[in-house]
């Protein structure tokens, strides 16, 4: 560094120039505004941290709600005896123990009927073509005092009487729990018992001298010409439920073709 | 009457500074502006646009405060850091074309400027060249050395020691032409 320029950074290093008045307000609003963006972009940093935070347990909550509901179907039971009767099966009446009303169910059809009186029996209409006979009030009573009622702790086992078509009425001692309060009688077996006893039909086969085979070839023989794929014992228990003593004094085979046609009706007006 | 030790002072000032208290930044700002402005205006033309980057080089002291180790000169370390604003500034504005031409050196500065005012050495200086300008102030002024200057303005060693040659030699003759015509208006 020469004279020059030592003479140069004499007088200039140590210069000074006082500011403007308005100096100090400008910087100080200028930090203000510095503090203020440095203070939003934390709570920006919080903000967007706690979101991603918050999408990140969504995730794995919503995760681990479906495994849940993937893990379900490992624990199902199925059961095997929990099918729903064919048309030709009998059904059941359920009777909740813990109300008086019976139901009564037989296809879509529901009526209460109260258990503790026989009265509402009469009330009946499982369907147009069964008939409620008063004088086999008594029946029912057999019918009803041959299901058992044995309760289990808090459920409710039940000898389900069921029906055999061939041999008419048979009371088989099957054990069914049912967990959800509910007694059910099969609905068939209990509406078989109240119109005809198995004595009473063998009366009217020996009476009119009618072959009980024939009939039921005759049945079989219509539904063949009907075009109906139904189990010809079926038929027959129907018409056995219905039959009374003038159908044996009139003609026999024309009420049976009767009943095979009329069942041809109900299966197309279902179908429709 | 209590006295208060200068450097306990200066750093408990510092201290309340960091913690944006208003009220030490201002003290602060009082304290140092005047110089400062006058280290700015050797870089710029203007008082205002000197203010301007004097302000702005103030906002880096502030929000940079925590980074002072009270190790070496306050004031030397807020002076850095507004020829620093400066330079970047300049730098943005024109930047600079590193020229590696040899030189030869040449005293031609025998003259005394003891009767010359600041002022004139601030016109005389505010003339010359932004290259020249920014390497005659940090070498004759601030006292960096050729490698210094080198390094903050990103050219060579050698460019730096042209550009003062070149610069000193423009002042010279300009500081002639001056008192010439200064003489002839006597």
């Amino acid at each position: 560094m020469n004279n020059f320029e030592k003479s140069i950074q004499g007088k200039m290093q140590g210069r000074e120039i006082q500011p403007s008045a308005s100096a100090w307000e400008r910087l100080s609003s200028q930090l203000d505004a510095q503090e203020q963006k440095k203070k939003r972009g934390w709570f920006f940093y919080i903000g967007y941290a706690a979101s991603i935070l918050l999408l990140v347990s969504l995730f794995f909550f919503m995760n681990e709600e479906g495994d849940n509901e993937t893990a379900i179907p490992e624990n199902t039971i199925v059961k095997d005896d929990f099918k729903i009767p064919e048309t030709n099966q009998p059904k059941e009446i359920e009777l909740l123990p813990s109300e008086t009303d019976v139901i009564v169910e037989n296809r879509n059809d529901k009526l209460p009927v109260k258990s503790k009186s026989i009265e509402p029996f009469e009330e009946v209409k499982t369907d147009s073509r069964v008939a409620f006979k008063k004088e086999n009030k008594n029946k029912v009573d057999k019918a009803l005092k041959k299901t058992t009622i044995i309760p289990l702790k808090n459920e409710i086992v039940i000898a389900e009487t069921t029906i055999d078509v061939d041999k008419n009425i048979k009371s088989t001692p099957k054990l069914k729990r049912i967990t959800n309060s509910t007694i059910s009688v099969d609905s068939d077996a209990l509406l078989y018992a109240v119109t005809h006893s198995k004595e009473e039909i063998r009366s009217y086969y020996e009476k009119y001298k009618v072959s009980r085979s024939d009939v039921l070839k005759r049945i079989e023989k219509e539904l063949k010409r009907s075009n109906l794929k139904i189990d010809p014992n079926t038929i027959l228990a129907e018409v056995e439920r219905d039959v009374k003593e003038e159908s044996f004094q009139n003609n026999f085979y024309r009420f049976i073709k009767k009943r095979v046609s009329d069942v041809a009706v109900a299966i197309a007006n279902r179908n429709n | 009457m209590k006295i208060i030790p200068l450097h306990t002072s200066q750093k408990s000032i510092i201290n309340r500074a960091i913690q944006h208290n208003r009220e030490a930044q201002k003290e602060i700002f009082e304290l140092h502006s005047p110089k400062m402005l006058g280290v700015c205006r050797q870089y710029v033309k203007d008082n205002h646009h000197a203010e301007d980057l004097m302000l702005s080089g103030f906002l880096k002291v502030f929000t940079h405060l925590h980074k002072f180790k009270h190790e070496g000169s306050f004031e030397g370390w807020i002076r850095r850091v507004m020829i620093n604003t400066c330079l970047s500034y300049l730098r943005k504005k024109n930047p600079i074309k590193p020229t590696d031409e040899e030189y030869v050196y040449h005293d031609y500065a025998t003259e005394n400027l003891e009767s010359t005012s600041v002022d004139d050495i601030q016109k005389l200086i505010d003339g010359l060249p932004e290259g020249y300008k920014m390497v005659f102030n940090l070498f004759a002024i601030e006292g960096y050395k050729h490698n210094e200057i080198a390094e903050e303005l990103g050219i060579t060693v050698s460019t730096s020691k042209s550009q003062l040659f070149k610069a000193r030699k423009w002042l010279q003759e300009n500081y002639r032409k001056m008192n010439l015509i200064s003489k002839g208006h006597e």
